[in-house]
Parts: structure tokens; sequence; C-alpha cells
């Protein structure tokens, strides 16, 4: 015989061999090994007993309904009449259910039968383990047991585990009256049934709630896994139990190592055995920093690890699990910005002191300063350029006046591509009303794209500048004027001293030879100061006589006859002449005031060279810079003593000397005198015991 | 338009609308330079220039003071100033709904293009601002005009001449800069995020630091993305200023001066003003359509004009409050 459920699929995944058939019930049912297994076979062993038919419904708690499960003998449409909804309370089928209670109810289809229902549910004498882990009592199993109170069959879930339990009916269709043993025969087979279903349905439970665990234990596996931060559990013996990929990284020796590696790993698990024990003692959830190595780079990496202790269930102590997090970057990003910040601050120094170091210059250059931006705008005034161009008042015409020449200007120069410019620009004071020209310059700042960020106009009022060029030219010709009028002074004098000088010469040349041989040496020195004064009076009078014309000459021949001249002197006093003549123009020029002019220098020059040395003579054509004027230069060194530097700076002023009484320092004063008569320039370089250099340059004139 | 793109978009200066139009070398009779072929310029009059703007701004906050409307008393509106011994008109154009006349007011020989106004402060609307534009043009067309801001107003004739007396050198001065000049805009934009692909891609630095952020296999990549931000965003400054300056460079020999004014929006890279002399036009064109053609593939032009020269005309009439 074969058992049919009600779809028509065959019931069980254990077909039920023909030698199973023919053991006693009891080990037929202690046979299955799975729940679905039990009702088949409870209803055939129902049949054997010798009732006609019977069937197992059941409550589906999702759909509130009743629903066949196993049938044996029914046909479809039999089964299908007791299909109905579990709040169904007018079905008496569906009262019996829900009383829990075996009982009878009248066959409404077949008439002359009556239906043994016997309502099983999960029940045991034990409580589930769930419920015993929690030390609960109130476990559904034992519960529906202990039938202490009736439980709806709503209420079977448990309240512990929150299992949800089966629920069924068993229905035989017995005669009308039935014996009472058959009954009672039916009744324990059932209960017993139930009692192998609740066991095969604690077991399936058990398995179920297995292979979710599983299954929650995959997860949080692959939570940790995909876990950045190292977490690792350790005992209370710091012995790590489990700890995830990334920290396996740090503290696990992979199977291929190389030293290196097994020194950073080791490192790695000292350090942080240390740092767990500190954070151990203090118990409670602690932070703290920590560095690992990275065993594969070699980098320091910064941690900064939570340490949380674990306790079991019973609340002892079990361990710590410890989360690291990476927090090199954020190090790293620390470092960037405290650096920045400092960066910032020295920069804002440097700004500062720029700006105070500007503002400074600014306010002291004395110039009305205009800094515009990108737009020509204004956007720094000095305070002298405040007062051109201020805002005070924006109708006052001047300052609009002012305004609209700078604006054209700083536009113009803003816009252009000239990187400085200069223009003379005319304002007016706005209190005074006087006009002024202003020498603009201006120049540019640049951003990154080579574009105009700023302009910088500098105004410069050249007023007092031209004042004082024309104070200087005043007193330069005031110097003229007095020198003049002391050499025409000078040359009276000399003009009127010169006569009775000449009557004094002759008188103590009429006398030589006829003065007593005890009153020679005051005759001698009477001729010799005579002699002196004599030539004072000369050389001033050379000075001025500048009525003589002039004529071109040749410099060099000039200076050729000159040497001639004082060849002998030369010679006395050993001083060797070496001349180097350049290619010269004719110079216009008195010849006998040139002449005095090289007779003193080269007389000063053997004067210095008491034991001999070289007078050097130069000549040369000097070009002007524009091309058109000229000089004619000559150089005149010697190898003598030098001039002491405190006078050489006054060698040109009268009565400077070197040579003591024997000078009249008159000399180099009449030579500078005659050159600028000339129109020329003299100037002197010396250095003592080395020499001296006279530069003369006279302009040259084109015939 | 055509889907293909035409190198630099360049659309004619049409007066009314803001239509874009793909009619290449003909202008609308606003210059009568030639053009060369595949440029168009656009005047695209919704658009005010960010200088204009900021003129109006300026202007308005300085007209503030003056009640704002009187009504029976005639003010001056200022368009511009010109060169010019003899009066003028130029026709009943005039701002304001009233089609008032648009005339002349003069100092010697140069003269304020004003007309009369019973409104003191105008709101930049674009009535207004094209009114105000369109008078503008229409003087440009036979003189060298220095353009006033929006919204110049002026209390008498009187006063106008006060300035113009006040300022004449100034005003000669820039008359004389301005002589036979043209403004042309060009604005240049790139697309941001192609840039970016092609800097993450191209430049060697960004593109090694990117390959290593796509590797940190579940570490923070926070402080590298910042970095990685930070080296873009300098490439970026670094790719878009040497684009600028090669374009500035290209553009220089043909024309008198320039100016950079600040860039609108994320895309925008360059936001110039040229001053070109009349007949240097065609030159600046060619110019303009050579450099656009060389970056073609990165870049866009936008090139717009002839204009009055509003970017390079700094002079800023300034009201007389009379008494």
């Amino acid at each position: 015989m074969r058992l049919k459920t009600i779809d028509g699929t065959e019931g069980g995944n254990v077909p039920l061999r023909e030698a199973d058939a023919q053991l006693p019930s009891t080990l037929r049912l202690l046979n299955a090994e799975r729940s679905y297994d039990i009702f088949p076979i409870l209803l055939e062993e129902i049949v054997k007993l010798g009732f006609a038919r019977a069937f197992v419904v059941t409550a589906d708690f999702e759909t509130g309904e009743i629903v066949p499960a196993a049938a044996i003998k029914c046909s479809e449409s039999y089964l299908q009449k007791f299909r109905t909804s579990l709040y169904a309370t007018d079905n008496p089928l569906v009262t019996t259910f829900h009383s829990l209670k075996p009982g009878f109810v009248s066959n409404s289809g077949t008439p002359g039968r009556n239906l043994f229902c016997y309502p099983v549910i999960y029940k045991s004498r034990n409580m589930c383990w769930e419920a015993e882990q929690a030390r609960r009592t109130e476990c559904l199993a034992t519960a529906n047991f202990r039938e202490a109170r009736k439980l709806s069959l709503e209420e079977q879930v448990c309240r512990t585990c929150e299992m949800r339990a089966y629920a069924s009916l068993v229905v035989v269709e017995t005669p009308k009256k039935p014996a009472a043993k058959s009954i009672l025969e039916l009744e324990s087979l059932i209960a017993l049934a139930n009692r192998y279903l609740s066991r095969l349905f604690k077991v399936e439970h058990y398995y179920n709630r297995m292979r979710d665990m599983d299954q929650t234990i995959d997860q949080m596996n692959t939570v940790m896994a995909s876990m950045a931060d190292p977490v690792i559990l350790t005992d209370t013996h710091h012995q790590v139990v489990m700890q995830n990929q990334a920290a396996g990284r740090f503290f696990k020796l992979p199977e291929e190592t190389t030293e290196g590696l097994v020194r950073a790993v080791e490192l790695n698990n000292m350090l942080f055995s240390a740092a767990l024990s500190s954070m151990a003692i203090a118990g409670v959830e602690t932070h703290r920093d920590l560095t690992l190595v990275d065993p594969i780079e070699g980098e320091e990496l910064l941690f900064e690890a939570v340490c949380v202790p674990s306790y079991t269930r019973e609340r002892l102590p079990a361990g710590m699990v410890t989360v690291m997090r990476d927090v090199t970057d954020l190090r790293r990003a620390d470092m960037e910005l405290q650096a920045n910040y400092e960066k910032l601050r020295s920069a804002e120094d440097v700004v500062r002191q720029d700006r105070d170091r500007l503002n400074l210059i600014i306010e002291n250059v004395g110039d009305p300063i205009v800094v515009c931006d990108r737009d020509a705008q204004p956007i720094l005034l000095d305070p002298l350029a405040q007062a051109l161009f201020g805002p005070e008042d924006e109708t006052d015409p001047v300052r609009v006046a002012n305004q609209a020449v700078l604006d054209a200007y700083v536009s113009n120069f803003t816009y252009s591509f000239e990187e400085t410019f200069t223009q003379a620009l005319k304002f007016t004071d706005p209190t005074s009303h006087q006009e002024t020209e202003y020498d603009a310059r201006s120049g540019k700042i640049y951003d990154e794209r080579g574009q105009v960020t700023f302009t910088v106009t500098v105004l410069r009022d050249w007023t007092p500048i031209r004042k004082l060029e024309q104070l200087k030219v005043e007193r330069r010709m005031l110097e003229i004027e007095k020198f003049a009028s002391a050499g025409r002074l000078a040359a009276t004098i000399a003009h009127e001293v010169n006569n009775p000088m000449e009557a004094i010469k002759n008188s103590i040349y009429l006398l030589t030879g006829k003065v007593k041989p005890e009153a020679e040496p005051v005759y001698e020195i009477l001729k010799a100061e005579t002699e002196r004064v004599a030539r004072i009076v000369r050389q001033m009078l050379g000075l001025y006589r500048n009525q003589q014309s002039v004529k071109p000459v040749d410099m060099n021949t000039l200076i050729e006859d000159t040497l001639l001249l004082l060849q002998r002197q030369l010679q006395r006093s050993n001083v060797e002449v070496k001349t180097d003549y350049g290619k010269l123009p004719a110079a216009v020029v008195s010849s006998d005031q040139l002449h005095q002019v090289f007779s003193n220098l080269i007389i000063n020059a053997k004067d210095s060279m008491a034991n001999g040395g070289k007078l050097y003579v130069r000549t040369r054509q000097v070009t002007g810079s524009d091309g058109l004027h000229g000089w004619i230069r000559v150089l005149l060194a010697d190898t003598g003593s030098g001039i002491p530097p405190n006078i050489v700076n006054t060698v040109f002023e009268p009565f400077v000397t070197t040579k003591g009484e024997k000078g009249t320092g008159l000399g180099l004063w009449i030579v500078k005198g005659i050159i600028g008569n000339h129109g020329g320039k003299i100037s002197v370089r010396s250095s003592v015991g080395k020499g001296t250099v006279f530069k003369i340059d006279l302009p040259m004139v084109r015939l | 338009m055509s889907p293909k793109k035409q190198p630099p978009k360049k659309v004619n200066k049409s007066r009314e609308t803001a239509v874009l139009e793909a009619v290449p070398s003909r202008k609308t009779g606003k210059t009568a330079a030639p053009t060369p072929t595949p440029a168009i310029r656009s005047n695209n009059k919704l658009e005010l220039t960010p200088r204009s703007a900021e003129q109006m701004s300026r202007s308005g906050s300085a007209a503030s003071p003056v009640a704002a409307r009187e009504e029976g008393v005639e003010g001056r509106y200022v368009y511009g100033i010109i060169q010019a011994s003899q009066p003028k008109t130029f026709g009943k154009t005039g701002i304001g709904s009233a089609g008032e006349n648009v005339y002349t007011v003069h100092h010697g020989d140069v003269a304020a293009v004003v007309s009369k106004t019973s409104v003191f402060i105008f709101d930049p609307t674009r009535e207004n601002a094209l009114a105000h534009e369109h008078v503008i043009e229409t003087v440009m067309t036979t003189n060298t005009i220095i353009p006033m801001s929006f919204g110049t107003v002026f209390r008498t004739e009187d006063d106008i001449k006060e300035v113009l007396k006040s300022i004449y050198p100034s005003l000669k001065d820039v008359l004389k800069q301005m002589q036979n000049k043209l403004e042309f805009g060009l604005k240049v934009t790139w697309d941001r995020d192609r840039v970016i692909e092609e800097l993450k891609r191209d430049h060697e630095e960004i593109h090694r630091f990117h390959q290593e952020l796509t590797k940190k296999h579940l570490q923070s990549t926070y402080f590298a993305r910042m970095q990685l931000g930070r080296m873009i965003e300098k490439a970026l400054a670094e790719r878009s200023a040497d684009y600028v300056r090669e374009i500035y460079d290209a553009l220089r020999a043909t024309c008198v001066a320039s100016r950079d004014n600040k860039v609108i929006g994320d895309k925008m890279i360059m936001n110039a003003a040229f001053l070109i002399n009349r007949d240097k036009e065609g030159d600046f064109d060619a110019a303009v359509n050579k450099v656009a053609q060389k970056f073609s593939d990165r870049l866009n032009f936008k090139y717009t004009g002839p204009w009055p020269p509003y970017n390079f005309v700094n002079i800023r009439l300034k009201l007389e409050r009379a008494t």
C-alpha cells in the first residue's frame, strides 16, 4: 500500500519499505528520522487498527487556515471539505482544535460516521537549550507538556527562542458508536506518534538553529575580513584567540616569509603585548596610540588602539577586544596642517613686516604714490596722493579733474603692453590751487597668467630739485665772479708792485760786489727773497693775462717745447721722461698760458722726485658719448713722493703747497684757473710714496 | 547649428536679438571692415559685460543721493563723450519711453551726447540697457566715443559743461587714444571634467597618484583623495594659465591693448577685451581664428564685437550736486 500526500506526491524522502510495514507501530515510528515521516506512518497504523480512513490537518499560521497535511484512504473532494479558517469557530473541528483536547465530532459528510479529533502540539518533558541557557522557565515544550494552562493555537510560539511550533489535528473516521477500547488504543498511538514527532521536531529545530548560526558566523567573518581596521580578540593571558585579516597582516607570519618580515611581525607582537598589558590594567574601555611596522613596506604606521574588556556569560573576564584605527593619514594630515599653519603664520609675519616697511617707505618717500588694480581702479593712495585725488569731496572740481587725468593715464598704461611708462602729468593742488607738473613713472605687477594685477605709479614733483639746480648754478656763477674779481685785483696789485719790484731788483744788482763781506749773507737773503716776490708777482700777472688771443696749436708740439726748455733741469735731477703722443686735432688755446700749465706741472713733478724718477707724458683724443664732442686728454704722471691725502683735495686752492717755504702755493691754483678759462677740467690722483697723476681734459674745437 | 564643431563660434552682432547665426563671413552692417571666412562674431545683446554690470552698480550708487524721481524736473542722461565743435543730433531714440531727441552739449571741441529725462535713476532693465547701448552704437558708427556707464544723469546742461571743462585735457587725451579703435570680447571656456580626465591619464604625477589610490584596497583614501584634488586643482590652474598666456601672446601683435577681466563660472578660463585699430580688424580676426583653430579640440572660443571701448575707458563723470 502506498501512502499519498494531498497533492499526490510521494510522502517523505524515505520510501517506506515493505519490511518496515510489517514491524510493530512503535518501532516503525522510532525508525522515522524526519518529522514529515511521522504522520504517514501514524495514519497507516491507524488504518491497521481497523479504522476506515484518517487524515491530518495542520494550522498554517501564515494564512490563518487549517489545511490537510496527510491523508489515507481519503479522496481529494472529501478532504477539501475540511479545509477551513482557523477562526471559523462555528466549525466543531476548529473548536476541538482550539480546545487542544481530543473529542468526537459528527461527520456531516458521511452520515452514520463520527470523526475522532486528536490535536497534536509540540511538547517535551525537558526544556529547550535556549531556555536552559537563558535560565527561563517559559519554554513552549515544557509549557505544552505540563498543560498548566491551555495555550491557544496562536500562542504556539516559544517565548524564549521565538520558535514557532507545529499544531496539527489528527482526524479519524469512526463508527457512530466505536468501542471504547479501540479509541483508547487510537489515543495512545497518536500520543506516542506525537512524542516521536516532538523529538524529531526538536532535533530539526536545533539543526536549523545550527545552520542559522553558521550563516551568522560566515557573515561575521566576512565583515571582519573586510574591515580595514585590525581587530583582535585576546584571552585573559593576552593570547590571540581570533584576529581579522587586517590584524593578521601585522601579527601573523605568512607561509612564505623573509627575515625582515619576521622581524617586523615579532616587533609588532611585542609592541602590541606591551600596549595590551598597560591597557588591561585600566580594565575599562581605553584608548592608546600604538606605532606598528608595516611588514611589507617597512613603514611606521600610527594606530589608535581601542581596547574593550570582554566577559563570559557568567560575567567573568574573558579577555580583550582590541580595535586599531589607522591614524597615519590623520597624523600626516595633522602634520601638514601644522606645517601649513606655521608657514601661513610666518608668511603672515613676513607680509605684515613687508607691509609695514612698505607703508613706512610710502609714507616717507615724499612723492605721491598710487597703486591701482587690474581694472585701473586706485586701491592704495599714500597721504600725498590722497591729498591730490582723495575722495573726501567727490564734487571738488579740482579733484575730479585730477582723477580724470590719473584715470586716463592709468587705464592707458594698464591695458597697454608696455612694462613701464613715464609721462609728465599736470595736477592741481586742491588747497593751494597751484598747478604742478609731475613726472609720472609706472610699473606693473603680473599674475601667473602673465596678466596685469597691479600697477604702481609714483609721481615725482621736480620743482624742488629744479630749484636746487638753479641755486647750484647761481652759486657757481658767484664763485666764478669772485675768482675773476680776485684775479683782477691780484693782477692790479701785481702790476702796481711789478714796477717798484723791477727798481728794487736793479738796485740789488747794482749793489753786487759793493757789499761788505760781513753783510754778504744778508745781501744774499735780500737777493733771494726779492727774486721770490718777483716770481709771485709774475705768476699773478700771467694768470690774468687772458686777453691774449687764442689760436690753433698742436698740443703735442707745445708739450715737447716745454720739455725741451726744462730738459736740463730734468736731467740734473735725474728724471727720465717717457712720452706717448697720440694723434690729436689742433687745440684752440693760448699757447703761453698752456706753456705755463705744463711747466708748472713738470717742475712740480721734478721737485717731488728729489732722487730722480720717471715722468710719463701721454696725450690722447677722447670721443664723447654723443660722438660729436670730444676732449684732448693730457696725462702727466710722476714716480715722486706724492701728495698727502689731507691736502690732495685742496691742492688747486691758493697757498697750498707740499714744498714748504720753497713753494708759493699758487702754481696749481693758477694751472686750474687757466684750464678752467679754456673750458677744460683738471683732476689729480696721488698716492704717497708712489707718485701723482694729473689729468687734463681740454675741449676739442671743430674748426 | 551644425553639429560639426566650427572653430571659433562667432556670431554676427545683431541688433534686436540674441540669436546665434551660423552664417559665416557676414556682418550686419555694423562695421565696414571685411571679415575673414569662418569667423562669426556674436554680440549677444542680453549679455552685459561684467564691466558694464559693475559700472551700472557703481553709477547707481553714485547717483543715489539724487532724488529718485522728481516729476517735472528735467535732467540730462549722458551716453558718452565725443569730439565735436558743431551741434549734432542722433535721432529720437533717447532712453526712457518718451523717444527723446539725442543731441550734443558742447564745451569747446568736446561734446557730451545726451537726451532729456525726467527720471534720475534708471533701473538696469533689458529695455533701458538696450536703449543706452543703441545710442552709443549709433554714435560709434560716425564718431569716436568715450562711452559712459549706464545711468549717468546730470541735472542741467551747465553741470555737464562744467564737468567737461574741468576734465577737458583728460577727455582730449582719451579721445585721442580711442581714435579709430574698436573693442572686441573673447571668452574662452573648457570642459573642466574632460580636462580632469585628461590629467588623470596624461599628467605623470597625477596619473601615478590616481593609480595608487585605486589600488588602496579597503584602506582609508580620504587624505589621498584630498591630496589628489589639490594636485588636480593646481594642474588645472597651471594648464589654464598656459593656455591663456599662449592666447594672449598670439593676439598681442594685432591689438593695441588688452584687458583681462575676471572669469565667470566654472568653465571659463579667459574673459578678455581687446582694443583694435580699425584697420587691423581683419588681422585680429585672422589671429583669433588661428588660435581658436589650434585649440579647437579642447577650448571653446566666444568672440564678440565690435563694441564701444567700454573696457578701456575709465573716466567717471561725477554728478554735480547743485544746491
